[in-house]
This record gives structure tokens, C-alpha cells and sequence, in this order.
């Protein structure tokens, strides 16, 4: 399978490091299974996004030279986090002038970056419903969030039917799901009551499905959802679609002392 | 070519230099062949409009030619005390008949306001969208706005297919000083939501189509 | 004007915003209504165009941006056309251009001098002009009869939303001002209320000495305005009385009837879910010989007002607007925060990149952005209006523009500039970026609130220094305080064994 053959890179993305290192490790566990050993640039660090959203273009510039050179070596680039995801592929050629040299780099980088779980699909082409038979569903019912940047990499929606083919259980539909939830980067911190009251309104959601797992596949969405469940002490797991399905497949086991 | 005034000069002299101030994006108009939703050969027009325009809560009685009179004194019964505006002669001298409708002098641009019934014929109708297309050529304006009331006689053969064919095939429809398509009564949900028709335009809208 | 709309420049959005979050009952009336519309809106295009619907969107992006594009040829054919049929044409640089080339209409009617009246039907560029105070100003009484904005305007408040301008305003305000204002009878029914100002209206109607309105699109072929509603209100305020002024942006300008279609088509679904408005209506000139009534005289007044510079800008785009409405009922801030938090007539998305533009290009070099400084920022970069928008304004992509101007011009907070200068230059240092990383997670294993879950070893803070500070008023941050993933490859590596926890 061209997967043996492929070098592929984990593009790990600030955020997840600081605070989703298990969705990483879920990522890694996946491919794993699925035949592809993923590799890990040391020298990653930003792509740049909050840059990019911030009004300073010119230092996203510098980072998205940097994502180039430290993904050249490598056919495919696979993320576990939305966000970033659709920076590099949607939002990096705006920063060079087009036709030049760094411009045809991030064509380059944006024609082989890949969410996780798109990448399976679309690109591995695996059929979620093959891992079916060595998947142990979880007992406690999912429901799923998708980021809003998964809208320009037309993958808005895809996560929930996805998991449920490959088994992950009972996956309820979210209500409203395509309303943000709120983050929005800095704009969590710049309108805390906007983003807030959008946070509250996703959480109540979630409650009204009866999921105990929130499926957010952004690593910023989960970080305010949860954050914001924590404080009100609404016990709520909040996890990355790797991780519902490295659980799903045997891959990682929930902690023995499981409560939010 | 009348002489422009000076402001509007300088407008076209402004937004002249601000054309050119950036590059064309688009140099050719696209063709719109995603726009038609009912095709020319699209069969039996005349119960599509029917059918579209009581959806949007517009009234059809269908007759056959020579019916008319009576569909219309029927009409025109049921809604009691009538007083109706219209401009065609021949039109008017059939509603007289039909039932005894006491027709407003048309020569008093206000008349409108007294009268509880317009009765109209159309430039064409849309199939479409059963929408009825009225132009102020040869008829009151706004017998078809201000009378809370508004009956529209259509002939079956002035069914147009989609919206695209007014403007790709009736430009005469639109040579007036003004035209109106309209689709259903009038209407509001300003007030939280809630619908209400009859808000300055006609609560009712009666259509006969003939034929 | 009304301070809602036309508030102290600069404008500060926040403490509106926060006030909106609070309001339960405007929370209630704005998130109701426009999640019904937005959903309403896929449905129906979903039904009459499927697969279709995007075509359809670039057909009308395309034939939008032509008309910008060639806006000179076009309008100089609108100009040619609009004459020959007998109406007079306009224009107006400034909004006070426009409305005392009204005035002077109005005088030239008003021989005697007596007092005069006016009725109008809704129109956004009139709001922007501030036509209304210039004309009560004058001793012009001047109507609102477009239901929404006539309770707005006898009850002293301002529109908020472009196409549904009372969406934050209940039936009790309504009666209240009602029972205040037209001596009526208290009632909250809907119905009732309607009848109610429909009574006090057909009188005004029929005196009026001048129809004013606005115009969705010009037509450069026919020289002739598009306008579409709902109510009927349209057609009865320059049916009647002997002059009709339209007030209306050059940037409505298209080529002609042959290119409207997909722009009715798309209007009415984008906005309220309605194939088509109940009216749409055609203004090609005053009353025509053989005609029965109408007005003598149609003026076009058309309105640059910084149009002309936003057409001059790399914000052209923003022209092919069409005022359906569907970004902001797509938009989850304005859905929390509802229109008058954008101190504009223009609210939500298009409102956020629009005012600043407009009056940047009416004042000095950036008065616009500095004056609504907040607006770019108050979105989350969703997406959702892009998606929603019939002819395709990418407006994240200016949200982010505006961010960079602010930036550059020393206009946002700076220590988030800060912060972000100081995360670029560790993350051009790998070793020192996981080295912050690692302090970052030994702070929160230090000073956090720790707990072993479901999901690996976290330390949550409750409360962070500078920006952070935005976060934890609410929220909890919750840093992975266990093993870090590189650590955890690296041992993988050395081990051969696979699995995790």
C-alpha cells in the first residue's frame, strides 16, 4: 500500500502540545494501525495562526517559511487540529506575492496537509466501516463538534458519520452544531462575554444529547468548551476525534480514575 | 444629449479614475444558465402557475373563456358591497353587468383609496414563482396595491415559464413607468414574527385564469 | 440621528455588547429569529436549487463584480437611459449633498410655503444621509411606512438588521408606543397592531406631497430602480403623490433586466426564505401620456457618500452587497450581541468591514477604522457569513485586513501585540519553544489545580496575567500536565513496544 512508502509527517501544532498531548498520541496510535509510521519533525513549532488572525500578517509570513522547511522532506502532513490545519491550507498563499518562490512553497505544503480524520478518508481512502470488527465501542454515548475551520476544507460535518461508521459507538447529533462555539482564538479573550455566552450555548447542546463525550475537533474549541465546563463543574470529557477512535479501537484506554 | 449638471460630471469623472484604480476582476458577464428552474418546454404552464401561486396564498379559480363573467359576478357577490376600479372599458362594462358594480370614475387619481375591489388584467404571469406581472401601461397605477381587495383575470396563454423569459421575452412588460410582479397578498412579520397580511397592499388577491 | 445607530465616534462596541449578552429577552428574540431564517434559508434553497445553489452564487459574484468593475460605462448608460424616459438624475458626494438636493425638490414644490409631507419607504442609504432629521428639520414630515420602521421611528429607537430592522423589539414596546404616540387602543395582537398603523397610514398616503424610497438595483439598459418588498408600502408612497425621489448608492448599479434574475432569485431566499418579495417593483420614469396616474416627476439621486473610494480600494468587493441580510442571521456574534451593538446602520459582518470603509472613505486617511476599532475584532473568523453570503464577500478576509491596519496604526491592545511578537520569536527557536512550553506546563502543575482524568494528568488555572486574563474570568485553562507527547514518542522510539495510555 502506497501508505508503507509514504513518508508522512505529525504536525503536532503549539496548541496540542501545551494542552492535547493525548489527541498526538492518539493520532500517532491511528496511523499506526492503519500501516502509515508517522514521523516527527523536531524543529515544528507554530504555524502562525494567531498571528494571522491578529493583524500581523508578515510574522505568519516568517512561520509559514518555517512550517515549509521543516515539512519539505515529507509526502503527507497529518494534524489532529482543525484550525491549523485549514491555515496551512487555506490562508498561507495570501501572505506571498504569487508565482513566487515561497508562494509555489505553501502551494506545495497546502496540497499535502491533512486533518487526521480526513486524511483517512480521503486520502488513505479507508473505509471507516473496515475498522469496525476490531473496534470495542465505548459505553458512554459521543457527540460531536466539528470547528468551524473545517468549512473551507469542505470537512464540516464529516466527523460524526465517520465515527459512527467506524464503530465509536453511540454518536448523537449535536443540535445547532453549526453555530461556533466561541473561541475564535483571541477573540475569546478580547469579547470573554461573547465568546462566553457562545460557549454556553454549545455546552447546553451537548447537554440536551445526554453525551458524557464531547467530540471537539479543534484543539482550541476543546480547550474552551472544557475550560468552561470545568469552572461551572459540569462533568463533561472533552476529546479529540483521534482519541474516539484510538479508543474505539483498543488503542487507549481511558484511565482507571475517569472523572472530569 | 441634455446638458449634465456639473456634480454628476464630476461623479462619472470620480468613478472613472476609481474603475481604473484597481484591476478587472471580471471581464465577461457569465452565462446564466443555472438561473432557469422552469424549462420553455416545461408542459401544462397554466396549472403550475395555479398551483405556485395559491402556495403563496393567492387564490385561482379556474374558467373556461366565456365563464368569466360569471366567475366574476360571483366574485364580486360574495364579497358583498362592492366598489370597484378598473381602466379597461371593456372590462369594466362586464364587471357593471356581472354584478351591479358600481365602478369608480376613473378620472380621480385618489379614488383608489375608496374602493374595496381592483380588478385588473396582467401583462403576463410567471409560472415559476405564480407571480402575476402588472405594468401601469393602459391601466390605473396601483389598482392592484391600494383596494384591499385585487382580482386579477389571466388568460391561460399569458403564462410564462420562469422568471428568466419576463426579462428575456416580454421587455415590453417592463416599457412602462412602472411595473409590478407580484407574489401573494401583502405581507408582514415585522412584529416578532408573526405573519400578517394586508399590511398596505391587498389582504386578498382573487386570480381568474381563463382558458 | 438616532445615537443607537450614529453613536459618539470613537465608537467603543464593548460595553453594548456585554449589555446585549446580558439581555435575556433580546437573546430570546435575535437568537430565535435568526436561527430560524438561517435555517429557513438552506432549506428553501435546498428545495429549489440543490445541487445548483453555489453556481448560482458565482453566476450572481461574477455579474456583480463585472458591474463594479465597468461601474463607469454602466452608469453612464443608466444616466443616458434614466433621462429618456423623463426622470431627472442626481448626485450627491456627501450625505449632506444628497439630502439638500431634496431640500431644493421639495422647495421647488412648495411655491406657497407651506408646510409639506413626506412618505417613505424603507431605504438604508436614506438612514445613512440622515435624511429624516434633515427633512423634519426643514418642516417636511416625513412617514416611515415600512411597518418595522415606522414602530421604530414613532418609539424614538433605531433598526437593527438590514432587512427585519425591529428583529430585537417585542409586542409590548410596540403597544406601549402605540397607545402613546396614535392615541390607540392598547393591544398586543400583531394583527390588531398592523390594522392599527395601516388606519393611520392610508390617510398620509393620500396627502403626501412627496414618495421617497430607496432602490435594491439600478438597471443601466432601462435606466430604471428595482425595489423590493413586502408590504406594499413601496408602491403606495410613490404611486400617489406628484414627486418620487430615489435615493440610492452607485453601487447598485447593473447592467439590466437581462442580468437580474439570479439576483431576485437569490434576494428574497437569502434573506427571509421567500422565493420572491411579494412586490418587486420597476421605477422607469414619471407618469408616461396615456398613463392614469403616478408622479410627474422621478429624481434618481445617486449617493457616493465613500462609495466611490471603497470602488477605488482593494475592499471593491464589498460593493457587490446586495442587503439580503443572511450574514448577519448567520453570524453567531450578532446573533448574541444583536444589531445596535455596531453603533451602524450596518450590522453584523458586512456592517463590521462596511462602516469602517465607508467612513474611512468619507473622512481623513483612517478616521473609519479608528473610529469602530472594535468591530473587525468582534468576530471569531467562523465563516458563516462567507457561507451564507449570495454573492460571495469573503468576509473573513477583510475581517483580517482591518486586524492588520489596527495593527499597524498602533490601534490594538498592545499587550497582545506583545505576546504574539514573543511567541514568533520563540517559535523561530525550537529548543526554546518547547522550553516554554515545558515552563508553561511546569506552572500549571505548580500553581494549578490539579487532576488526574479520563484524559491524562491537567492543572487548571484559574486565573492568567495579562490577555489570559479575557479567558479566565470565565473559564478554567486546563494545561496536560502528564508526560509530554515528545517525551512519549521519544521512549517509544527507544522502546519498541507500542500501545499507550
Amino acid at each position: 500500500m502506497l501508505a508503507r512508502i509514504m513518508r508522512v509527517a505529525l504536525f503536532t501544532t503549539c496548541l496540542a502540545e501545551a494542552l492535547a498531548p493525548r489527541a498526538l498520541k492518539a493520532t500517532v496510535l491511528v496511523l499506526e494501525h492503519v500501516g502509515v509510521r508517522p514521523e516527527l519533525p523536531a524543529a515544528q513549532t507554530c504555524c502562525g495562526q494567531p498571528m494571522l488572525s491578529n493583524g500581523l500578517p508578515a510574522d505568519a509570513a516568517a512561520l509559514a517559511r518555517r512550517m515549509c522547511e521543516v515539512f519539505a522532506p515529507f509526502d503527507a502532513v497529518v494534524t489532529p487540529s482543525g484550525s491549523c490545519c485549514s491555515v496551512v491550507r487555506e490562508k498561507y498563499e495570501a501572505l506571498f506575492a504569487h508565482g513566487s518562490a515561497d508562494h509555489k512553497a505553501v502551494v506545495a505544503l497546502a496540497a499535502k496537509t491533512f486533518e487526521l480524520i480526513e486524511f483517512l478518508e480521503t486520502q488513505l481512502k479507508i473505509d471507516p466501516s473496515s475498522l469496525r470488527g476490531k473496534s470495542t465501542p465505548s459505553a458512554a454515548p459521543l457527540t460531536c463538534h466539528d470547528a468551524c475551520h473545517l468549512r473551507g476544507i469542505h470537512r464540516h460535518g464529516a466527523t460524526a458519520p465517520f465515527l459512527t461508521r467506524a464503530c465509536c459507538g453511540d454518536v448523537r447529533e449535536l443540535p445547532d452544531m453549526a453555530q461556533c462555539c466561541g473561541f475564535g482564538g483571541m477573540f475569546s479573550t478580547q469579547f470573554p462575554e461573547v465568546s462566553t455566552a457562545l460557549g454556553e450555548e454549545k455546552l447546553a447542546h451537548v447537554a440536551s444529547t445526554g453525551a458524557a463525550t464531547l467530540v471537539a475537533s479543534d484543539t482550541g474549541c476543546a480547550a474552551h468548551l472544557a475550560g468552561l465546563a470545568h469552572r461551572k463543574g459540569v462533568a463533561l470529557r472533552v476529546i479529540s476525534p483521534a482519541e474516539a477512535l484510538a479508543e474505539s479501537l483498543g488503542l487507549l484506554v481511558e484511565l482507571p480514575e475517569s472523572h472530569a | 444629449m441634455t446638458a449634465r449638471s456639473p456634480a454628476v460630471d464630476a461623479l462619472l469623472a470620480r468613478v472613472r479614475a476609481a474603475v481604473r484604480a484597481q484591476p478587472v476582476t471580471v471581464a465577461q458577464v457569465p452565462a446564466h444558465t443555472v438561473v432557469r428552474r422552469v424549462a420553455r418546454d416545461q408542459g401544462d404552464l397554466p396549472s403550475l402557475f395555479a398551483a405556485k401561486a395559491q402556495s403563496v396564498g393567492m387564490r385561482v379559480t379556474r374558467v373556461a373563456d366565456g365563464e368569466l363573467d360569471a366567475a366574476l359576478a360571483k366574485l364580486l357577490d360574495s364579497r358583498g358591497k362592492t366598489v370597484v376600479a378598473t381602466r379597461d372599458a371593456s372590462l369594466a362594462a362586464r364587471a357593471n353587468a356581472a354584478a351591479g358594480a358600481r365602478l369608480a370614475p376613473n378620472d380621480n387619481d385618489d379614488i383608489l383609496f375608496d374602493c374595496e375591489v381592483g380588478i385588473t388584467d396582467v401583462d403576463c404571469v410567471i409560472a415559476e414563482s405564480g407571480s402575476l406581472v402588472i405594468s401601469t401601461n393602459g391601466r390605473i397605477r396601483n389598482a392592484w396595491i391600494t383596494p384591499p381587495i385585487h382580482i386579477a383575470i389571466v388568460r391561460a396563454s399569458q403564462v410564462l415559464p420562469d422568471l428568466v423569459d419576463l426579462f428575456e421575452s416580454r421587455a415590453d412588460a417592463l416599457d412602462a413607468a412602472s411595473t409590478t410582479i407580484i407574489t401573494g397578498p401583502s405581507k408582514t412579520a415585522d412584529i416578532e414574527g408573526v405573519l400578517v397580511t394586508g399590511v398596505h397592499g391587498p389582504a386578498a388577491v382573487e386570480i381568474v385564469l381563463v382558458g | 440621528m438616532n445615537e443607537l445607530i450614529a453613536p459618539k465616534l470613537p465608537f467603543d462596541m464593548k460595553p453594548r455588547a456585554r449589555e446585549a449578552v446580558r439581555d435575556l429577552k433580546l437573546q430570546q428574540f435575535v437568537g430565535n429569529a435568526t436561527h430560524l431564517k438561517d435555517t429557513q434559508r438552506g432549506g428553501i434553497f435546498g428545495r429549489d436549487f440543490g445541487p445548483d445553489y453555489d453556481d448560482l452564487r458565482t453566476v450572481a459574484r461574477d455579474t456583480k463584480q463585472y458591474a463594479l468593475d465597468h461601474l463607469d460605462e454602466l452608469l453612464e448608460r443608466f444616466i443616458e437611459n434614466a433621462e429618456k424616459s423623463g426622470a431627472k438624475v442626481h448626485a450627491a458626494t456627501t450625505g449632506r449633498e444628497a439630502c439638500e438636493i431634496a431640500l431644493e425638490i421639495a422647495r421647488a414644490h412648495n411655491a406657497q410655503g407651506r408646510a409639506m409631507s413626506c412618505v417613505k419607504s424603507k431605504s438604508m442609504v436614506t438612514e445613512e444621509i440622515g435624511l429624516l432629521p434633515a427633512f423634519e428639520a426643514a418642516g417636511i414630515t416625513t412617514l416611515e411606512t415600512d411597518l418595522g420602521e415606522f414602530i421604530l421611528q414613532i418609539d424614538g429607537d433605531a433598526p437593527s438588521h438590514i432587512v427585519t430592522p425591529m428583529i430585537h423589539k417585542d409586542r409590548v414596546a410596540t403597544a406601549k408606543s402605540f397607545v402613546r404616540e396614535l392615541g390607540a387602543r392598547y393591544t398586543e395582537d400583531p394583527t390588531e397592531l398592523t390594522m392599527i398603523a395601516r388606519e393611520h397610514m392610508r390617510g398620509l398616503y393620500r396627502a403626501a406631497d412627496i414618495g421617497v424610497s430607496g432602490a435594491n438595483f439600478l438597471l443601466a439598459d432601462e435606466g430604471a430602480a428595482v425595489i423590493c418588498t413586502n408590504e406594499g408600502n413601496f408602491d403606495l408612497s410613490v404611486g400617489g403623490p406628484p414627486v418620487h425621489i430615489v435615493f440610492v448608492g452607485i453601487e447598485k448599479l447593473i447592467r439590466g433586466a437581462r442580468d437580474l434574475a439570479p439576483f431576485l432569485k437569490l434576494l428574497a431566499r437569502s434573506g427571509t426564505a421567500q422565493p420572491l418579495t411579494v412586490y418587486t417593483s420597476f421605477v422607469r420614469g414619471p407618469r408616461r401620456a396615456g398613463e392614469h396616474g403616478g408622479p410627474k416627476e422621478v429624481h434618481f439621486v445617486l449617493v457616493d457618500a465613500g462609495r466611490v473610494g471603497v470602488l477605488a480600494s482593494e475592499k471593491r468587493d464589498l460593493l457587490r452587497c446586495i442587503r439580503c441580510g443572511a450574514c448577519l442571521n448567520a453570524c453567531p456574534v450578532y446573533r448574541k450581541v444583536g444589531g445596535h451593538s455596531y453603533g451602524s446602520m450596518y450590522a453584523g459582518p458586512i456592517g463590521a468591514v462596511l462602516t469602517p470603509e465607508l467612513e474611512r472613505a468619507q473622512g481623513n486617511a483612517d478616521a473609519g477604522l479608528a473610529n469602530y476599532a472594535d468591530l473587525p475584532r468582534a468576530s471569531s473568523l467562523c465563516g458563516a457569513c462567507y457561507e451564507a453570503c449570495p454573492v460571495k464577500i469573503d468576509i473573513p478576509k477583510f475581517l483580517m485586513h482591518d486586524r492588520a491596519r489596527l495593527r499597524e496604526r498602533g490601534l490594538s491592545p498592545k499587550s497582545e501585540g506583545h505576546t504574539l511578537k514573543l511567541w514568533r520569536w520563540l517559535a523561530e527557536r525550537p529548543v526554546m519553544f518547547r522550553l516554554a512550553i515545558r515552563a508553561v506546563r511546569l506552572h500549571a502543575r505548580m500553581l494549578g489545580q490539579r487532576e488526574k482524568t479520563a484524559d491524562g494528568e491537567r492543572g487548571w488555572l484559574k486565573s492568567a496575567p495579562g490577555p489570559g486574563a479575557g479567558w479566565t474570568q470565565s473559564r478554567d485553562l486546563g494545561i496536560a500536565t502528564g508526560e509530554s507527547f515528545r517525551d512519549w514518542f521519544a521512549n517509544r522510539e527507544n522502546n519498541t513496544s507500542g500501545g499507550g495510555r
